[in-house]
């Protein structure tokens, strides 16, 4: 799975969920980035667990609409300070429960994302749609 | 000019480690520049900013008058590039800056404000876009001159010479030598334990081998940045008369922090290998390297084992970037900002190319997006902190100055959710005293003239101290949990008061006190005033940035009694004849 097709696997689920659609406007800069952009490379790659961050929290955001959470004690995840612009999502994830880390202190951002996993994750954000 | 298959170029004999103390600049960097002040889009808006947004922020420095004290460069960070080139070349991402990067830029120097950009020394910027000028500088020197740009933030991720962020962790194989055990000069054997000598505190000897010959990260808060920051192996070789001679090491190759591939072997100053050495097996397979010749002369030679490469490497890659924009255009005067967060030591090298050098990873990981000011801190963990920025940069002032640059504990956070009122005030008056830049990093249209934002940012006496024509960073004179040197000693403990003095032009002083701490402080603090005058007693008016109230001293004593928790005491003392 990459970037594009975990970003309509989230639209599709949501518009199922609740019988909405999503504008662009709904979905924020980024993510209406990642479906005009399908066919580049940086968005063909195969998803791992902090670019699925990414996409939960431009979700989270702009189509939940909810508010970043604190941190609590996201910083134990001793990998979270290595991606800048994946930090917060990574520890918004992580504290609404959205996205489980690797290890108790590891986040494990490079990982692949399987299947299996992806359907947790994308239902998890839909448990916050609810 | 790209990288011949992304592999390190040979570093000029001007671009070595050895040639960083002697002051002189490379590529006809412009030097006696003040620190920079503006607004940098990245803590108010992250990956989201726009044309749109831009415009108005431009719009509301000259409204608020903050060009008028100062605020000069309108800096568009990471995230207004199509995601690749276009062939080959940089791009104006289409829904975020519709009109595109000449047009903007057009439209801030009609403002009377000057136009900033950001790229990255790697492959990829950090939000990913595979755009950096790795391997590009000739086309993306073009591009930016065609835009009008006066300012250039330059990232380090995706870097392929070191393991930066982003980038491959292997590629520390280019910046630490293997781990060595022995050596072999002209056939007679040394052994690194009885014979080696290891300068600096990096490097260390593990039962019968050298590790971690190279350069300390400087990304975190765990190191101090004073002192030598790499390491090398020594050894004293005698020659009976002028030869050249084979030199062997017995060695092991890693790929990680600590163990790399890549050899530097000079004899004093004269280098005669400076490349990866064959892999072994793995870290725990010794072998003899290939010979390599070295010339001794007659007498005592200091042999070095080394790598600086993490250094040299840097330093060359945003020296590419220099060199090319000046062959364009060498009377074009681009401030140049070096965001490679401390990694490889910049404050040694960085004034060669650069106007100023990021000390740090990030203030803040929590940056604002339209509609969310972002979070800051005063004290958090990691980089992510006020007070962790000042901890580090406070004791850099050696580092700085007019004829080098300035260290960077990156952007201002005043505006941002987290920070108190106190907390913000002291935040300014910090960078202000420490000649750091002053990038605003708040929504505009979320302040007002005479406001508690605009109060702040606007203090015109603590923006005279920054920039001040003598361009003196100031120099910690007295922390209440020194044990030795002020001014040198790293202390990250924030239960505590500092008090800073900064020579400024004409004879003034500008004396900070400050405490860190999250608790109130009743004592007293005092400084004599004789000991920062040559010339001995002075009288002085001494003036309180905050409360603009001037004062006769004629005590020769400047004291405070009490300072709130994360509060500050700030003069301008000028002398009286």
């Amino acid at each position: 799975m990459n970037s594009v097709e975990f970003t309509y696997e989230l639209i599709s689920k949501y518009e199922t969920l609740t019988g909405q659609s999503l504008s662009t406007e709904d979905l924020g800069l980024y993510l209406t980035e990642i479906l005009d952009r399908k066919g580049e490379a940086l968005f063909e790659l195969q998803l791992t667990k902090k670019q699925a961050a990414r996409i939960c929290y431009e979700f989270i955001k702009y189509a939940l609409k909810l508010k970043d959470r604190d941190w609590e004690d996201a910083s134990k995840l001793k990998d979270i300070y290595d991606c800048k612009v994946c930090a917060n999502p990574i520890a918004q994830c992580y504290v609404r429960r959205v996205i489980a880390p690797l290890k108790d202190d590891l986040f494990g951002g490079d990982e692949i994302i399987s299947k299996e996993e992806t359907k947790k994750i994308t239902d998890n954000v839909m448990a916050l749609a609810q | 000019m790209g990288y011949d298959n992304l592999f390190p170029d040979r570093i000029e004999e001007d671009g070595r480690f050895d040639q960083f103390e002697n002051g002189k600049v490379l590529a006809g960097k412009q030097k006696n520049k003040l620190p920079a002040m503006g607004w940098n889009s990245w803590n108010a808006f992250g990956s989201g900013n726009t044309e749109a947004l831009t415009k108005v922020m431009a719009d509301k420095i000259v409204e608020l008058g903050l060009d008028k004290l100062g605020y000069e460069y309108v800096i568009l960070d990471d995230g207004c590039y199509k995601p690749e080139r276009v062939d080959g070349k940089l791009s104006n991402e289409e829904v975020k800056f519709p009109s595109g990067f000449k047009a903007l830029s057009d439209y801030v120097h009609d403002k009377g404000l000057k136009f900033g950009m950001y790229n990255d020394i790697g492959t990829n910027l950090c939000a990913g876009a595979q755009v950096g000028t790795c391997g590009y500088e000739d086309v993306d020197a073009k591009s930016y001159l065609e835009w009008g740009v006066d300012f250039l933030k330059v990232d380090n991720c995706y870097y392929p010479f070191d393991n930066a962020t982003f980038s491959n962790a292997e590629n520390a194989r280019f910046t630490f030598a293997p781990n060595i055990k022995a050596i072999k000069v002209d056939g007679f054997e040394y052994k690194v334990a009885s014979d080696g000598k290891i300068t600096g505190d990096l490097a260390r000897l593990e039962d019968d081998h050298v590790t971690f010959l190279g350069t300390y990260d400087g990304t975190g808060p765990d190191a101090s940045p004073v002192g030598p920051r790499s390491s090398e192996l020594l050894f004293d070789i005698f020659s009976d008369s002028d030869k050249v001679v084979s030199l062997n090491v017995l060695y092991a190759t890693g790929k990680k922090e600590g163990i790399g591939e890549w050899l530097q072997v000079a004899v004093s100053d004269s280098f005669f290998y400076d490349d990866l050495l064959k892999e072994t097996e793995n870290e725990e397979s010794y072998e003899w390297s290939q010979d390599i010749k070295i010339s001794l002369s007659r007498g005592n030679n200091k042999l070095r084992l080394m790598n600086h490469r993490r250094q040299e490497n840097t330093l060359n890659s945003y020296a590419r970037l220099l060199k090319e924009l000046k062959k364009l255009d060498p009377d074009k005067d681009i401030y140049y900002s070096a965001c490679e967060w401390g990694k490889t030591q910049p404050h040694n090298w960085g004034y060669k190319v650069c106007d100023s050098w990021r000390i740090l990873n990030d203030i803040t990981f929590r940056v604002g997006s339209d509609g969310d000011p972002g979070h800051g801190a005063w004290i958090e963990d990691y980089t992510t902190s006020v007070t962790t920025q000042y901890n580090k940069a406070v004791i850099m002032d050696e580092f700085s100055g007019l004829d080098k640059g300035w260290n960077d504990p990156d952007m201002l956070m005043i505006g941002m959710d987290g920070l108190t009122k106190t907390q913000n005030k002291t935040h300014m008056a910090m960078w202000c005293m420490m000649n750091s830049p002053l990038m605003l990093g708040v929504d505009l249209r979320r302040v007002s003239k005479g406001d508690e934002i605009y109060n702040i940012i606007a203090n015109e006496d603590l923006i005279s101290i920054n920039q001040d024509k003598l361009g003196i960073q100031a120099k910690r004179v007295f922390s209440s949990l020194s044990q030795d040197d002020p001014s040198k000693e790293y202390i990250r403990d924030i239960d505590r008061v500092d008090i800073l003095k900064k020579n400024l032009s004409d004879g003034k002083l500008a004396i900070s006190f400050i405490n860190l701490s999250l608790k109130d402080n009743n004592e007293e603090y005092a400084v004599t005033l004789h000991d920062f005058n040559p010339k001995g007693f002075q009288k002085y008016m001494v003036k309180d940035v905050y409360t603009k109230e001037e004062v006769l001293n004629d005590k020769d004593v400047l004291m405070v009694k009490g300072l709130k928790a994360c509060d500050n005491k700030t003069f301008i003392l000028t002398p009286v004849d």
